[in-house]
Parts: C-alpha cells; sequence; structure tokens
C-alpha cells in the first residue's frame, strides 16, 4: 500500500458544498500520502494516458503508409514515391496534373477506391466500437441492426424490378440509403420507447435483419436470374463502385459522425457502469444511446449504399484496438476507425492482387482475413473478450 | 435536515411498491433501510435519486425538490452505489472514480479533478491500485472504488444497495467504518440497503424496517429490531443479545416451523 495505514481521513482538501470550490493555497494534502506520491501518481496517470494515445500516434502514419503501398500495387506498376508526388500534385491541384497516365491511374483509377476503403473503414470501425458499448453486446457490429439487409433490399428492389424512389444514376444506390435510413430510423423510433433496454434494441434490430432478408428473398425469387445475380453481387461489398462524388457525399458524413462520436466518448464511458449508475453520475443515458445509435446508423447506411456488405471490419476492429489499450471510448473510438481503415484497404489490395487480373469482392476477403483473426482472438483471451 | 422524504408512493403498473414512506435523515448520519426480500428497499433508494419516478410523493434534498433538478443536478447533490458493480468494460481505479466528477464536468476542470480524484483515491487507501483495471480488483477493493465514485460527485446524500451483502466479514466492517468517517468529512449524510440486522444494529443512526412498502418501524437499533418486530416483519423467531451495547440478533426458528 502506498500510503500504508489508512490515517485520519480528514477530506480538507475536497470541495465542501456551499463553500466555493478553491483548494487550500498551500498545496500541502491535509492528510495521508506524501507529496511525493501524488507527483508519482500524477505522473503515472499521465504516463498511463500517453501510452494510450500513442496508438494513435501510430496508427496514424501507418494507415498513410499503407494507402501508398495500396495505390502503388496493381497491374501497372507505380513507385511509391511516385505515388505521394502524385496526390500532393492532385491535391494542390497542380499545373499540368493530370496528363500522363500515371496520374490517371492512380487520381481516377485506383485512389477513390482506396478512399473509400479509407472512409469505410473509418465508419465501420469507430460505429463498430459504439455498438459495442450502446447495446452492451461484445458480439454486435454496425450490420446488427438490420441496416445491411434494409440496404440489400433497397437495391434488389432497384436492380431486379427497377421499381426506385430516385431514378437514373441514383437508382440503386438512393435505393439503398433510403431503405437503410428506414431501418434506422425504425431502430431510432424503438430507442426513445420508455423502458427501452440495450437487450430489446438488439432483439427489435435482428428482427429487422431477418425481415428485410426475407423481403431481399422474395424479390429474388421472383426475379430473372441476370438480375439476381447483379443483385447479389451489389450485396456483396466491393469498393470498385466507387467515384469522387461518393466519396464526397461519404465523407461528408463520416467525418462529422466520428468527431461526433468521439465528443460523447466520456459519456460512453461512465454508460458501460449499467445505465442506473451512468444516470446517477449525472449521464442523461437514453438521449446519449440515441444519439450514438442515430449517428452510428446514419454513417453506415451511407457507407454500405456505396459500398455494399463488408462484414467483420465493425466487429473485429474494436476487439483489436481493446486487446491493445483497453476501452476507454476516448481512445477506442477513433483507433478502431483507424484500424478499420487499415484492415479494409488491407483486404482490399489483397482482393485486387492475389488472382489478378480478377478482382475478389472484398466482403468474402474480410470475412476470409476476419474469421481467423477473430478466432485467434477470442483462443488469446478466452471468456475475457469483454 | 439534509434529506426529506415525505408520502412516498411507486408502483409496478398496478402493483403497488411502495406505500406512503415517510423519513428525515441528518447531517453525518447513516440509516440503514432493513427488511425483507421484496419489502421495496431497493425501490425506495431508486425513487430517492429519480431512478424510478415516484407515483406520489416528495423528495427534498437541503430543502430542493429532486423531482425539480435536471439528471446533472440530482447527479450533483445525491450519489449512488449499485447492487450489482461490474462494468461491462472495465476502466481503471482513477477513471473509473473520475467518472463520478461528471456532474461537476466543465471546460477548464481537468486538472482540478485530477486533484480531487487523488485525494479521493489515497483518503479510500487506492492510492497503490490507481492505475489496475477495476474488473481485475476484489470485490472488496471494487467496493471502495465504487464508494470513491460517488464521493467524488460530493453529494449531500449518498444511496448505497447492499453494499456489503458480497463482501467477507473484515470488508464489510470496512465498508462500514469507511462510510462512518466519511459522514462527518464530506457532510453528508448515509441512506444505505443492509440485510445484516447486525451490522445495521451497529452502525446506523437510524434503522428504517420496511415491510411489504410501508415502514413499520423506525428508529434507534432499540426502538427497531426486537423480537416482536422481527416475528411480523421477517416471521422469523429471534434470540436478541446485548453484545457491547449493541443489539445482536440470532435468527431461531421461522414462525411456525419446528427448530431444527
Amino acid at each position: 500500500m502506498v500510503c500504508g495505514k489508512r490515517q485520519g481521513h480528514i477530506l480538507t482538501n475536497l470541495e465542501k458544498k456551499s463553500t466555493n470550490h478553491e483548494l487550500p493555497d498551500d498545496g500541502s494534502p491535509g492528510f495521508g500520502p506524501s507529496t511525493e506520491q501524488r507527483e508519482s501518481l500524477k505522473a503515472s496517470y499521465r504516463k498511463h494516458r500517453l501510452r494510450k494515445r500513442i496508438l494513435i500516434i501510430v496508427l496514424i502514419p501507418a494507415v498513410i503508409l499503407l494507402i501508398g503501398v495500396a495505390v502503388a500495387l496493381g497491374s501497372a506498376d507505380i513507385a511509391l514515391g511516385d505515388v505521394y508526388r502524385t496526390m500532393f500534385r492532385g491535391i494542390l491541384g497542380a499545373e499540368g496534373f493530370g496528363d500522363s497516365s500515371t496520374d490517371v491511374i492512380i487520381w481516377k483509377l485506383r485512389l477513390p477506391r482506396i478512399c473509400m476503403g479509407l472512409l469505410a473503414g473509418i465508419a465501420l470501425g469507430s460505429s463498430g466500437a459504439v455498438m459495442q458499448v450502446v447495446l452492451r453486446n461484445p458480439l454486435a457490429d454496425p450490420y446488427m441492426l438490420g441496416i445491411a439487409s434494409a440496404a440489400a433490399f433497397g437495391a434488389s428492389l432497384a436492380i431486379i424490378l427497377g421499381v426506385g424512389v430516385l431514378g437514373g444514376d441514383l437508382l440503386v444506390v438512393g435505393n439503398a440509403f433510403l431503405f437503410s435510413l428506414l431501418a434506422s430510423g425504425l431502430i431510432l423510433a424503438f430507442s426513445v420507447r420508455r423502458g427501452a433496454t440495450p437487450q430489446t434494441m438488439v432483439l427489435t434490430g435482428l428482427a429487422l435483419l431477418f425481415f428485410f432478408q426475407a423481403m431481399t428473398t422474395m424479390t429474388q425469387y421472383f426475379g430473372d436470374s441476370d438480375a439476381v445475380r447483379a443483385a447479389v453481387f451489389w450485396a456483396v461489398g466491393d469498393l470498385g463502385k466507387a467515384d469522387w462524388a461518393k466519396n464526397g457525399v461519404t465523407a461528408l458524413l463520416v467525418i462529422p459522425g466520428t468527431l461526433l462520436l468521439m465528443w460523447k466518448a466520456w459519456d460512453l464511458n461512465i454508460m458501460n457502469a449499467g445505465d442506473a449508475s451512468a444516470k446517477s453520475m449525472g449521464v442523461n443515458v437514453q438521449s446519449v444511446r440515441t444519439f450514438a445509435i442515430a449517428i452510428s446508423t446514419l454513417m453506415v447506411a451511407t457507407v454500405v449504399s456505396f459500398t455494399g456488405t463488408i462484414g467483420f471490419i465493425g466487429l473485429v476492429s474494436p476487439h483489436i484496438v481493446r486487446m491493445i489499450v483497453g476501452s476507454d471510448n476516448r481512445i477506442l473510438i477513433p483507433a478502431s476507425g483507424l484500424v478499420g481503415a487499415l484492415l479494409l484497404i488491407l483486404a482490399d489490395t489483397v482482393a485486387r492482387t492475389i488472382i489478378s487480373p480478377v478482382i475478389l469482392p472484398v466482403g468474402a476477403v474480410t470475412a476470409f482475413m476476419g474469421v481467423p483473426l477473430f478466432l485467434y482472438l477470442i483462443m488469446r483471451r478466452g471468456s475475457s473478450l469483454t | 435536515m439534509i434529506l426529506e422524504v415525505s408520502d412516498l408512493h411507486f408502483s409496478y403498473g398496478s402493483n403497488p411498491i411502495l406505500k406512503g414512506i415517510d423519513l428525515q435523515l441528518n447531517e453525518a448520519e447513516i440509516a440503514c433501510v432493513v427488511g425483507p426480500n421484496g419489502s421495496g428497499k431497493s425501490t425506495l433508494v431508486k425513487c430517492i435519486n429519480s431512478l424510478l419516478r415516484p407515483k406520489r410523493g416528495r423528495v427534498f434534498v437541503d430543502g430542493t425538490r429532486i423531482s425539480s433538478l435536471s439528471t446533472m443536478e440530482i447527479a450533483r447533490n445525491i450519489g449512488y452505489v449499485a447492487q450489482s458493480s461490474n462494468m461491462l468494460y472495465s476502466a481503471t481505479v482513477f477513471d473509473t472514480v473520475m467518472m463520478g466528477r461528471r456532474p461537476h464536468a466543465s471546460a477548464g476542470t481537468r486538472e482540478r479533478d485530477i486533484e480531487i480524484v487523488m485525494d479521493i483515491l489515497f483518503q479510500l487507501d487506492l492510492g497503490s491500485i490507481a492505475l489496475r483495471e477495476f474488473n481485475q480488483l476484489s470485490g472488496g477493493q471494487q467496493q471502495r472504488v465504487l464508494i470513491a465514485r460517488a464521493i467524488a460527485q460530493t453529494p449531500r446524500v449518498l444511496l448505497l444497495d447492499e453494499p456489503t451483502s458480497a463482501l467477507d466479514i473484515a470488508h464489510q466492517l470496512e465498508v462500514m467504518e469507511i462510510l462512518h468517517e466519511l459522514i462527518h468529512a464530506q457532510q453528508m449524510a448515509v441512506l444505505m440497503v443492509v440485510h445484516d440486522l447486525n451490522l445495521a444494529s451497529r452502525f446506523a443512526d437510524k434503522i428504517i424496517m420496511l415491510s411489504d412498502g410501508q415502514i413499520h418501524s423506525s428508529g434507534t437499533a432499540d426502538e427497531t429490531i426486537t423480537s416482536d418486530s422481527l416475528r411480523l416483519v421477517y416471521g422469523v423467531e429471534t434470540s436478541i443479545h446485548d453484545v457491547n451495547g449493541k443489539r445482536f440478533v440470532v435468527p431461531l426458528t421461522r414462525v411456525g416451523f419446528d427448530a431444527r
């Protein structure tokens, strides 16, 4: 024990009601531990927090490096240095940019796809971390609430029956987005009901998931085989549909969304103590939960509309981060986003290059890579995955 | 008077749980709520800090009606240690206690919050385990951390729901001693649910005995813990002894059953 026997217990330093909230001027603790003990604890606390932040500091350059490598790899070989030079010139809008074939390959073909991988990875990873907290379920992921299956149903309607809310180019994407919004709206409507618990929300989400799956099956049952094939291909996650416009829309939702989730990180930490305890500490549990689910589902709805269902990223990324730095949401949310981006870009690079020129659907590759990784984590940690 | 509860009613649907509870609590007092399972003890505690919405009745802390306050303001006045304490995802002891600063959080107070948390950590002898994960601590240590977390709210009233029931006798005494010291140091009142009548008799300034949603009796241990009241409320024949001037209950048989 650092301070030996508990002695005195006079809380002179603690603020009292009615009086102002000032500490004594002399700075000397009125009891127990010496100044050195206090300073040493304060220093170790700071070090402890810094150590966790280092993960973020390491992940950011790792993601940038991986983006470069991913852009460089492909049927046309490009040197890593050229990749960064072209990206830099493209961002700055340098004169004569876009003239060379390298510029075109990088800027028009590879970068939109990889940029979508970055954004989708961030959205899936960070919302996965948040879902696991608000649904109080270590197996939760962003698709658990039926959002992806709603999107797939919307897309099937458009592809197979040609039925859509928006016409033209936006027929499929618009349908997918609107149906996934419908699913998240239903979830939110349930979450604001009195007496809604994480358990009832998980069950509601699963019910929606099966409902939309059944609807998709019915639609496909009556479709012709080419259209069904196209609908199935749509549903399997793929970054190849990305262009800069889609990236722009996604970024507009994912970047502020992730920041908003990080803003609620401390309240989410407190909610780990249980609803009653969190409320007794001043957290408005119901509204934080609704807010977090609204933001997460909106981000996921956007991503899923543009990429289809990319599994395992949202489930695995938070668990990888938890194993390294624990469950502090202030670190967990951004780090899970970055790990999600790393995993997704990596999986997409494998999907593009492993049996080139055939490009595998990245949704299948993430599952192939994710399942063994996940099993390994479970074996290593046993039942203490939480 | 810090805490005043008057005519408190609560029901789950049409099933009444609390049927008109009145109680008062002064600064530096410990009140123990005792009574059989299902008599409404936990419900009473949750109604006091608005975790449950009472059907009727009023709760005042320092003269302010609780139902007129926001969640945040209630948290500044009332601390709460729940019956089950497991954290879904664990945090360090330091961060766990820091969570108690939530109702006071405003920009620019972080440094001060760290100082306050450290005061509490050392006061409750948690300094040496401050950077351990909460979920890896023993039950006794966890209970101390949870009390520390509630104290970090600097509440006027501390509510505890069976804080000692999962602890060994040494840690039961430790928790009671900590609370006894804190009520003076923190200028607050403690209302706790306990099952152990002997612990209540030894440490409580006031005992509130609930029976079927009503107060059967309240007052000192001498006034409340009697063979008659225990027979009526618990349906148990007891033998009551005097140990160092405190009442000591030995349960004998359930009423209507033969002794084994």
